[in-house]
This record gives structure tokens, C-alpha cells and sequence, in this order.
């Protein structure tokens, strides 16, 4: 069974996700700040992070990717960026962080779980 | 090599002067000299001619040439007698006087017998040869008082004799020798009578003592009118032709004929010889010229001397009159060489008041020019510096300017596009929400309790992204300084709060949101709707700042205006953010605000709004205590 952190601030994000991804069998954890998302990261090793940008606290999104990429622990972990920050230069910093897929919001739920069912993580 | 156009001043001008004054110098010795000469000449010609003078008086009161003439004359008679080869007339030194053949006169006699006539005194007589010719020929003696002034000689033809018989010839010869002597002595009777010898001597003895004794005469010729020298200092030359200048100048009638002879020293006379206006010769002296000469070449020393002298005076004094002229012009070169090397302080000397002070005085003028057209360049150029340094600060002012301009205009463009991502993620995630609900409501089996819940959210979301949509539209007014359009009217205060707070009675904040009004407050001018714009954003963001704690509205009178405060006891401000805040897109970032989603525009149009009424708007804010915002409006005047 998958294991999926979202992370984001928003509760009706989170939920909205959750909610896509209920149909699957799948693992879902919730993250609302950087350095919380982190903290899960490293304790549950989940195979996907659907990770938000602008977040409050220390970390935004960029750092918790450089953050996970860097160690060796979580560097397999598949990031998914999921964030309102649409301009191409936000999309390349995000994959210079090492994400591994940018998506931009508003997204299609259908879409999004399209994506996560079709990867062999 | 060196011309004349090379050398200094000083050299030209002495050499000028030295030149000149050897130039008069020499002319005036040449011209003293030359009187000189002629002043002496003209007294020994004097003299001389005096001498002379005396000489020819001497000479022809003894008449002796007239007498001597009549000698010849006699001779010449004698000749013509039958049988007498020739007569001569001899003096006491053997030359002959007078003779049958004139051209015989002052030559020595030939014959042997003369001297021993002349030694002995007494008659000789013999065979002779005479010019070719075989003669018997007798000498007698002419005495005077004891004396033998000279001899006669009478030679006769021996044709006949030699053709004669020896016995003939015996007899012809006692005849002859008695015939020569008879013919001798009378003719040296009548001779004596004549006393032409004598004078004739004393002619010859007159000039050998005028020569011997006298020391200017140093030379004496007495010559008849046929030229033949009749006396001479020199007897060599008795008889001889005078063929000179002198004595042919007075033959063609010269009253007096002067010749210098420099290498003898001599100055000779010439001068006629007339006895009662008949012209019978010439007399010539030669007068000693060595005190002349003398004289002269004194004269040339002394000249010479002087002229020496003239010249050293000449240079003493030409170095002495340069001096005044060279000295202010050495003096103008050195200052003119200084003030072309730069120092312009140095001036000629200004002595006189001739041509070179004149110089000095423009160089003067000129040099103060100089300094003072220099002094001004320094002046400008000082200026200039100063003008150009006041430029470049200006310029550098200018420049931090334009940078910070610069700066500012990077700044909003950094502010700008921060913005425009923060207006997109704002926009965005209303959008989510909004998209991502619905797509579920649409496609999802959901239940009753989700569709509730999924679709408040969607209305949530759906206000929120309205009012980001109106704030967006409101700064976008401003920004291109568009009017709102207010529409102002009076309006209560009171009536303004009450109705813009009861808004949020009913909502659910979990705080109370109260209102104090003071009493009779005058009426506003102001557009409502506005206004009360700019009082439910300040109480918004009242309740997004704050967790607890009343939020108090107040409403009262200070000053001319009336003012609306919104108090709240939230996180508050710091004093760096304070003047920030009425910034378009400023948002305090902190921990505590970062859920708190807005755009950062919600003052700035608060700020605008008040502004536009003539109102003002201030703040006061501390952390963790709240924060008060205040605005005045205007009151409303009939």
C-alpha cells in the first residue's frame, strides 16, 4: 500500500486531495507546515509527497524538497510539487530542488489521481 | 666661421666706433701732415730762392760771363790766323776754358805740356799731335801778381814744314818757335788786360767755397745759354751739356723751378741767370734737404704718436659710451631670457630715457601684461576646476539619483512581480478549492452531509476570490489614477459605524466587535459606500490579527474633523513596520501572519480612499499589545 504525505496549509486543500485519492488504496498523512512535513518525512518514509510551496514557518516547500532530496534516507521518496506558483521560473527552481513532477493549482482531482495510480513507486 | 651679423652688440658697436675713430685719426694726422709739409717746403723754397737770388746778384755784378763770351770770341779770331792750327785757353787745373773747337771747352787738355806749363811757369814748346794732325805746338803761361791763373796753347799746321828741305826745316822751326811765342805772349798780354781768366776763376772758386763752406748748399751749377756748364762743384762735369729738367723748365722761360730729391735729401733751385735783362744761363743749387726730411719724419712720429694716443682714447672711450647703451640691453636680454624660463616677477631697469628705455619700459608693460593675463588664466582655470568639480558633485548627485531611482523603480518592478505571484496564489487557491470541489460534486457518489460541506466551501471560496477580485480592481484604479467616482454626501457618523459594524454581529468571529460614538457629531462629508469600505477592511484585519480581545469602533470629534478608530488587542506592529504598511503589497511577515492570506493591498486602498476625501490616516501599533488604526474626514459644511 502507497503511503502519501500531503502537505499544504490549506485544510480544504488537504482535504480535497484526500478525498480524490480516497478511491485508491492508499495511505494518506497530512502535513500543514514545512518543518512538520520534514519531521513525517523522515518518520514514515512515505513513497509520495504532494508537496505545497508558499507555506508558513521556517521551511516552505522548496526547502522541505532540498531538505529530502539531500538525505539519504528520503532522497526515493517521488515529490510531486502542488502549488499555485505557476510561472515557469517557479516550475524550474522547484525542479532544480529535485521534485520529480510540478503540478500547478487549481488541478483536476481526476488528473491528479490519474498521475499517482499510474506510478510504479 | 664667424661674420659680422654673429656678434654681439657690444662688438658691433665698439668695432663701429673703433673703425671711425681710426678713420679720423688717420685723416687728421694725413691733413696735419700734409700742412705741415707744405708749410716747410714753402719756407726752404724761400730760402732757397733768396739764396739763389744772392747768388745771381754775386755772380753778375763781376760780369764775368759777358767777358768770358768775348774770350771765345777772341779765340775763335785767333784760329783764323795763316798757319795756326788751333788756340786754346786753359785754366790752372788743366781744363779748357775756351778753344779753337768749342766743342773742346771743359774737357782736360790733352797735351803733355800744359801741366808742366802749369807746374813750372814757364813757356813750353814741341811737336804735338792734335786730333790726328802733326803740330808744333807752344804753351805760355798766364800770370797775374806771381800767380798762374792758367796756360795758353797755340798749335800751327807742319804741312810745309814736312815738305820743306831738312835744311827748310830748320829755319821754319826757329820761325815758329819765335812766332808761337810772340803770338803768346801778346795774346796773354791782351788775355791779362781782359782779366777773363781771373773772373772766370773766380766763378769756379766762388762755387767750390759756397759748396765747402756753406752747410745747406750741398750742390752748384752754373750753366751758360748753349747749356754748357760753366761751374760746378762737381769739375768732372764743367763743360759738360746740363740736360736736365730744371734747367730746360727755365730755358723755356720759368721764372723759378723747385725738385726735391728724397734719396739725396736735396732740394734743388733752378733759376735764371740775367745780366741788364739779357738772359745768359742758369744758376741750379742744390740746398741740403736733411733737415726737411727731418722735420718731416718727426712730424710723421709725432703724428703717429698722437694718433696712437687717439686710439687708445678712441677704444677707452667707445667702451665707455657703449656701456650706457649695451649694459640695458644685457640687462633686457638676461630679464627676457628669465621671463621666458617663467619667471614672470622679474622687470628691466628703467635708466634712461633714449630708445632702449623706451623698450624697457614696454617690456615692462609687457611683462605685467603677462603676469596679470597669467594670473586671470590661473583665475579661470581655478574657476574652471571649481565649476567643473561643482559639475561632477551635481553629476554624482544627479547620478546617486537616477540610481536610486533606479533603485526604486527596480524595487516596485520586484514588488510588482512579487505581486502579481502572490496575486496568482491568492487567485489560485480560491480557484483549487473551487475546481477541485467541483469536479468531485460532479463526478463523485457523495453523500448528503459531503455535497453540504464541499459546496459551503465553494461559496467560502467564491466570496474570498470576490474580494480578492475587487481589491485587485480597486489598486488597479489607483495605480492608473483613475477616479473612483466618489459620490459625497452628509452623513452621520454614528448612522456610518452602526451600519458597517452590525455586518459582523452575526458572524461568527468568537469576539465582539463594540461601537462608541461621542455625542452630537457633526455631519461628514464623505462618500458612505467608501468609506464604510475602508472601515470593515480595517475591521477584518482587526480579526485576522488578532485572537482575542474586543474590537472597539469609536467615532469622535478633535480638531475640524471626525475621526473613526478601530482598536484591537492582537499581535501588533513593530516600530521598522510602522511607515511600511499604507505600502501597496506590504505584508508584515512573521510566523504569526503567514496563514493569514491577503494581498497586501487592503491599507494601501484604505490610505487612498481617506486621502481622497481630504482625510488623514494614522496608525499606532505595538507588539503583542494590538494595534489602533484612526482616520479624520472632513465635516460637512452647507
Amino acid at each position: 500500500m502507497k503511503k502519501i504525505l500531503i502537505v499544504d496549509d490549506e485544510d480544504k486543500v488537504r482535504k480535497l486531495v484526500e478525498v480524490t485519492l480516497s478511491v485508491g488504496k492508499l495511505e494518506i498523512l497530512h502535513a500543514s507546515s514545512g518543518d512538520e512535513a520534514v519531521k513525517i518525512a523522515r518518520e514514515a518514509k512515505p513513497d509520495i509527497i504532494l508537496l505545497d510551496i508558499m507555506m508558513p514557518g521556517r521551511l516552505d516547500g522548496y526547502d522541505v524538497c532540498s531538505l529530502l532530496k539531500k538525505d539519504p534516507d528520503t532522497k526515493d521518496i517521488y515529490i510531486i510539487m502542488l502549488t499555485a506558483k505557476g510561472q515557469q521560473a517557479e516550475k524550474e527552481r522547484g525542479l532544480a530542488m529535485g521534485a520529480d513532477e510540478y503540478f500547478v493549482k487549481p488541478f483536476s482531482p481526476m488528473e491528479l489521481m490519474d498521475k499517482i495510480d499510474n506510478l510504479s513507486v | 666661421m664667424l661674420s659680422i651679423k654673429d656678434m654681439g652688440i657690444r662688438t658691433k658697436v665698439i668695432a663701429s666706433m673703433f673703425i671711425l675713430l681710426v678713420f679720423i685719426g688717420l685723416l687728421s694726422f694725413w691733413v696735419s701732415y700734409m700742412h705741415e709739409k707744405k708749410s716747410l717746403l714753402t719756407n726752404m723754397q724761400s730760402n732757397a730762392s733768396i739764396l739763389n737770388r744772392a747768388l745771381i746778384i754775386s755772380l753778375t755784378s763781376r760780369k764775368s760771363i759777358g767777358e768770358k763770351v768775348n774770350l771765345q770770341t777772341l779765340v775763335e779770331e785767333l784760329s783764323l790766323t795763316e798757319g795756326v792750327f788751333g788756340v786754346w785757353v786753359i785754366d790752372n787745373s788743366g781744363r779748357i776754358t775756351s778753344a779753337t773747337f768749342r766743342e773742346q771747352v771743359g774737357e782736360v787738355a790733352s797735351s803733355r805740356m800744359v801741366p808742366e806749363c802749369i807746374q813750372k811757369g814757364y813757356y813750353v814748346s814741341g811737336f804735338d799731335s792734335k786730333m790726328g794732325e802733326e803740330v808744333y805746338a807752344a804753351v805760355y803761361p798766364l800770370k797775374k801778381e806771381d800767380q798762374i791763373l792758367g796756360v795758353l796753347e797755340v798749335a800751327f799746321e807742319l804741312r810745309e814744314y814736312l815738305r820743306s828741305t831738312p835744311k827748310d826745316q830748320t829755319l821754319l822751326l826757329e820761325q815758329m818757335k819765335r812766332d808761337s811765342r810772340i803770338m803768346a805772349e801778346s795774346l796773354s798780354y791782351s788775355i791779362k788786360n781782359m782779366r777773363d781768366v781771373n773772373e772766370l776763376i773766380h766763378i769756379q772758386r766762388l762755387v767750390d767755397r759756397l759748396t765747402t763752406e756753406s752747410e745747406i748748399i750741398s750742390q752748384i751749377m752754373i750753366v751758360d745759354d748753349n747749356i754748357r756748364i760753366i761751374a760746378a762743384n762737381d769739375l768732372n762735369r764743367v763743360g759738360m751739356i746740363a740736360d736736365d729738367k730744371g734747367v730746360r723748365a727755365i730755358m723755356d722761360g720759368a721764372g723759378i723751378y723747385t725738385r726735391l730729391f728724397p734719396r739725396q735729401k736735396m732740394y734743388m733751385v733752378d733759376m735764371p741767370l740775367k745780366i741788364g735783362g739779357e738772359f745768359e744761363g742758369v744758376v741750379s743749387v742744390g740746398y741740403d734737404a736733411t733737415d726737411y726730411y727731418t722735420h718731416l719724419s718727426e712730424i710723421f712720429e709725432f703724428g703717429l704718436l698722437i694718433s696712437g694716443m687717439g686710439i687708445l682714447l678712441g677704444i677707452v672711450l667707445s667702451f665707455q659710451v657703449s656701456n650706457p647703451i649695451i649694459k640695458p640691453l644685457h640687462r633686457l636680454t638676461e630679464v627676457t631670457k628669465r621671463l621666458a624660463s617663467g619667471d614672470l616677477s622679474e622687470r628691466a631697469t628703467v635708466g634712461s630715457r633714449d630708445e632702449v628705455g623706451t623698450l624697457s619700459r614696454a617690456f615692462n608693460q609687457m611683462a605685467l601684461d603677462l603676469a596679470r593675463s597669467k594670473d586671470e588664466i590661473d583665475q579661470y582655470s581655478k574657476t574652471l576646476e571649481q565649476k567643473v568639480r561643482r559639475r561632477t558633485r551635481e553629476l554624482e548627485i544627479s547620478n546617486q539619483e537616477l540610481r536610486s531611482i533606479q533603485n526604486e523603480l527596480m524595487e516596485a518592478n520586484m514588488v510588482k512581480s512579487e505581486f502579481m505571484s502572490i496575486a496568482s496564489h491568492e487567485l489560485r487557491t480560491p480557484l483549487t478549492t473551487l475546481l477541485g470541489y467541483s469536479e468531485l460534486l460532479l463526478t463523485r457518489p457523495l453523500t448528503k452531509d459531503q455535497k453540504k460541506e464541499f459546496l459551503g466551501f465553494i461559496n467560502e471560496e467564491s466570496i474570498r476570490l470576490s474580494k480578492i477580485v475587487d481589491d485587485l480592481l480597486d489598486i488597479s484604479r489607483i495605480e492608473s489614477q483613475k477616479d473612483f467616482g466618489f459620490v459625497k454626501e452628509p452623513v452621520q457618523p454614528a448612522e456610518l459605524l452602526a451600519k458597517n459594524v452590525k455586518f459582523y454581529s452575526g458572524a461568527d468571529i468568537g469576539r465582539r466587535v463594540v461601537t462608541e460614538t461621542e455625542a452630537n457629531l457633526p455631519l461628514v462629508n464623505v462618500d458612505a459606500a467608501k468609506i464604510g469600505q475602508v472601515l470593515k477592511n480595517l475591521v477584518d484585519n482587526s480579526i485576522k490579527y488578532s485572537i482575542v480581545g474586543d474590537i472597539v469602533c469609536r467615532a469622535f470629534l478633535r480638531l475640524d474633523m471626525v475621526w473613526i478608530s478601530v482598536q484591537d488587542q492582537g499581535i501588533g506592529m513593530s516600530q521598522e513596520d510602522l511607515p511600511h504598511i499604507f505600502n501597496k503589497f506590504f505584508r508584515v511577515e512573521r510566523e504569526e501572519t503567514a496563514h493569514i492570506s491577503g494581498t497586501g493591498l487592503g491599507l494601501s486602498i484604505a490610505k487612498y480612499i481617506v486621502e481622497s476625501h481630504n482625510g488623514r490616516i494614522d496608525v499606532e501599533s505595538q507588539v503583542g499589545k494590538g494595534t489602533t488604526v484612526s482616520f479624520g474626514l472632513p465635516i460637512w459644511k452647507d
